[in-house]
């Protein structure tokens, strides 16, 4: 692989350096527990929508799905597009119903509908699914990035160091810190996809 | 947490392609929950018994299918018919056991079933709304933009 340039080395540190510091700069703001995880309940919808785009359609997707196009075709996109379908099947006719009994998470209706054993089930599967399908794939993606950018430094430290940062405005910020940053890496996502 | 994840991430290479290992374990992990959620919007008759039999036996057959499937590479199957397989299976136990072990019927669990009334409601609901506020008009626009786009790329 051709080795990156000191621009390239120069955009990526200034980006890192960028956000942190823009993360740092909105978690300041906080009061309490609304405050934190609900933004004060104050978002309006681009912002939501830039976020929710940035953590689902994040880096993890368009390195991993990029890379799966290249190897076997269009098709890996299936996938993603099938989503849209069932979102959509989903939002029509289950919603109301849901909504109407006034379920508003999945755990809520297992609780509900079984008993508590579904819920806790529940509870540890998705703790199971962040650990080792998000949290590990996204960091996995960061550092394969970063390696390309620091040939030598072992893998596991580089995500032992995203993951640090990470924790690090989202501790101090909540979902507002979390929510803009995830606007401007929306942004930013889109744009280089553009270029 | 999060060093369990930063210790797992390298093994990910393992696994060979990312997207793949997404991917395949979601399909291994999530079947008993679709089953729980589906049957018991539906189907007034699943009950705690049944919910309880089909996530032990989901939560084995899923792992047993994964380590032959993925790790020791003993049964050649694609991850996409392992979902299916598994749904199909703990469906089974689900209505199995459930009338095995029948629970006494309760409001609480009816109210939580669907019904056709509540998606009549949402139509009268809706019929007041603009084209461009109601989310019907705009899911439609949407599936309209996937198939161009499916189209566009085919």
């Amino acid at each position: 692989m051709r080795a990156p340039g000191t621009l390239a080395l120069l955009i990526t540190l200034g980006c890192t350096a960028g956000m942190v510091g823009f993360g740092l700069l909105v978690s300041r703001r906080q009061r309490n527990l609304d405050d934190y995880f609900l933004a004060s309940r104050a978002s309006r919808w681009p912002a939501i929508g830039l976020a929710l785009y940035a953590s689902n359609i994040s880096s993890t997707a368009i390195i991993a799905l990029a890379g799966a196009a290249y190897a076997f075709g269009i098709s890996v996109y299936d996938y993603e597009w099938s989503a849209t379908v069932l979102l959509v099947f989903f939002c029509v006719f289950l919603l109301p119903a849901l909504l109407g009994s006034r379920i508003y998470t999945m755990p809520e209706f297992l609780e509900r509908r079984y008993d508590r054993g579904a819920r806790l089930y529940f509870a540890v599967l998705t703790l199971f699914l962040l650990v080792f399908v998000d949290a590990a794939a996204a960091l996995y993606c960061g550092s394969l990035v970063c390696r390309l950018l620091v040939p030598d430094v072992p893998l596991w430290a580089l995500g032992a160091l995203l993951a640090g940062v990470a924790c690090l405005y989202t501790l101090t910020g909540g979902l507002r810190a979390v929510m803009w940053t995830g606007s401007v890496q929306a942004v930013l996502l889109l744009g280089s996809a553009l270029i | 947490m999060l060093a369990v994840a930063v210790l797992w991430a390298p093994q990910i290479e393992r696994f060979g392609d990312l997207w793949q290992y997404l991917q395949a374990v979601l399909a291994y992990a999530v079947p008993p929950i679709v089953a729980l959620f589906a049957a018991g919007l539906f189907w007034r008759g699943a009950n705690a018994a049944g919910a309880r039999a089909t996530l032990r036996v989901g939560t084995l057959c899923g792992l047993g299918l994964f380590l032959l499937t993925t790790v020791l590479h003993m049964v050649h199957l694609q991850f996409l018919y392992a979902a299916p397989i598994l749904l199909a299976i703990e469906l089974a136990v689900l209505v199995a056991a459930s009338l095995r072990w029948p629970a006494a019927r309760s409001a609480a669990v009816d109210a939580l079933l669907w019904s056709g009334a509540d998606y009549r409601a949402e139509i009268r609901r809706l019929r007041d709304l603009g084209l461009f506020a109601n989310y019907r008009a705009q899911a439609l626009a949407l599936l309209i933009l996937t198939a161009l786009i499916v189209a566009a790329f085919r």
